[in-house]
């Protein structure tokens, strides 16, 4: 930490600047420009109470299609196919768990905003994963996203490094390459043992009868949109849940929402890590209502958030 | 010494890294004003990353100087063999230097934070359900306390179940929607990992 915090130290002096700004701004577009198609790596996470490690292959192959695979390489195995950026296979130690595929596509926003919620900061050049990096702070406005500071790879713009941090300056989550390479990779990297996988299931299976309810944010931070044009509804055992995702272009959080039918189910708060859960039980003259928020913002905006989530009957 | 590499000293020093040797360096040089301001310069600016309003100004180096006189005492007064039991004095009063040193820079970092919380911030929370599969992986020193429990005495079967179900599932579909600003990253499947198998 000692030179990355020469860097900090550096980023802090010019951040007046609104050039030096301007300039990671650029960086950040043109790295983001120069996505490598084709790496593999191992990685580690970490964040309270949790430290694990990790190995991903990227592989695109003649016809554009884009596979991924994710192995833990420690404690349970837990394994993770994707192809174009659809779940297609998960090993995982209990083959009950639910898992569903990713098939709904994001609207396509427009982040040139996000220096409306944070001040973009030039860290300085770093090395990650033998690897020259460069290292850019995305310092929140306001209270209600955290800080960011992102070590992409020169030649690629994958970011290898990320840590995540409170608003103490306290580290929340860390995310690190160990080794990262761009050669090398195949399609043999890719097969997964298919006689052990989870497939995730189809969203629109099963369509969910139209919902006689529907919920609104009463209050949403300056910066959040909608992810999906309409929140999604979906099924877990039979029971309809209500769900929508905000992103500031960093930080998100999702909202879900279902009519419930248990009698006793008791709101609580956690923490882990960076993700602060809450949820609440909204009793209405239409039945009572379990509000979860979800996301990697502090805990009192997603406290806010599932305050200010009402109920309504559709029409 | 160059002021360049006691600055990059004094930096190791704010970030818990500086080795026994760099921590003799800087209290040498302790009286040297420009060390002395860097020093202050460092705080500003990781208050400033706090976007803390207020900038305490804290100068340790009046206790670090009368630690450091109370050895020349000690050295002076008794020029004769240093005996096992001097040495040992003279590693308690350097304990107390590095104490005044690192304990001040502790306060000041930590200035919000209850003692007991440590590197890793967040106090983690245990939903009810969890509770009862959660396996607590160990706690390294360094990372605080082992997560508290704070389950409810009662959590009604429910609750239990509700919880088992949802949260994971929840969890999932919020990292799998998750886009950094475009940027491709494995990040979301890591946070989503973080629960699987716990």
């Amino acid at each position: 930490m000692r030179y990355s915090f020469a860097w900090l130290m550096a980023g802090w002096l010019f951040s007046a600047s609104s050039a030096i700004a301007k300039d990671a701004q650029e960086v950040l577009d043109q790295l983001r420009d120069a996505q490598q198609e084709n790496y593999q790596g191992s990685f580690i996470y970490e964040r309270k109470d949790v430290f694990s490690t990790h190995q991903m292959w990227r592989y695109v192959d003649e016809s554009g299609r884009k596979q991924e695979r994710f192995l833990q390489l420690n404690g349970p195995r837990f394994e993770v196919f994707k192809v174009d950026g659809q779940v297609t296979c998960v090993v995982h130690p209990n083959e009950d768990e639910l898992f569903l595929n990713q098939d709904w596509p994001g609207q396509n926003l427009n982040w040139q905003d996000l220096s409306q919620w944070y001040s973009l900061q030039w860290i300085g050049r770093t090395r990650v994963a033998d690897r020259n990096t460069i290292a850019v702070l995305f310092a929140p406005l306001d209270a209600h996203r955290y800080p960011l500071e992102v070590h992409m790879d020169e030649q690629t713009g994958v970011p290898l490094k990320s840590l995540l941090l409170n608003e103490h300056g306290q580290l929340l989550e860390r995310f690190q390459f160990v080794n990262y390479s761009t050669e090398h990779v195949g399609a043999q990297d890719l097969l997964v043992e298919h006689r052990s996988c989870i497939e995730p299931k189809q969203l629109s299976v099963g369509e969910p009868e139209r919902l006689t309810w529907q919920w609104q944010l009463g209050w949403l931070p300056e910066g959040f949109q909608a992810i999906h044009q309409a929140s999604k509804n979906w099924e877990i055992n039979r029971k309809q849940i209500s769900n929508q995702s905000y992103s500031d272009g960093l930080a998100q959080f999702s909202v879900f929402v279902e009519f419930l039918t248990e009698q006793d189910v008791a709101a609580t708060r956690l923490q882990l890590g960076p993700t602060a859960v809450v949820t609440r039980r909204l009793d209405t003259e239409l039945g009572a209502y379990m509000i979860t928020v979800l996301g990697e913002v502090p805990a009192g905006t997603a406290e806010r958030l599932a305050l200010s989530i009402a109920i309504q009957e559709q029409e | 010494m160059s002021q360049t590499s006691l600055e990059q000293s004094l930096s190791a020093l704010m970030d818990g890294e500086a080795d026994d040797l760099e921590l003799q360096r800087i209290l040498r040089e302790s009286d040297n004003p420009e060390l002395r301001a860097q020093w202050q310069r460092l705080h500003a600016a990781r208050w400033s990353m706090r976007q803390e309003a207020v900038i305490p100004h804290i100068d340790l180096s009046g206790r670090i100087s009368e630690a450091l006189q109370d050895v020349e005492m000690t050295s002076s007064e008794k020029p004769t063999q240093p005996s096992l039991w001097s040495r040992v004095g003279k590693v308690a009063v350097a304990a107390s230097v590095t104490f005044a040193v690192l304990g001040g820079a502790r306060f000041y970092n930590n200035v919000n934070i209850t003692e007991g919380q440590a590197v890793m911030a967040s106090t983690q929370q245990v939903a009810p359900a969890l509770a009862h599969s959660a396996i607590n992986p160990v706690v390294l020193a360094s990372y605080g306390g082992p997560a508290q429990d704070t389950a409810t005495s009662q959590v009604s079967d429910d609750s239990s179940s509700w919880y088992r179900e949802r949260l994971p599932a929840y969890f999932r579909q919020h990292n799998q929607q998750t886009t950094v600003s475009g940027m491709e990253t494995s990040l979301p499947y890591a946070r989503a990992a973080s629960i699987e198998g716990r």
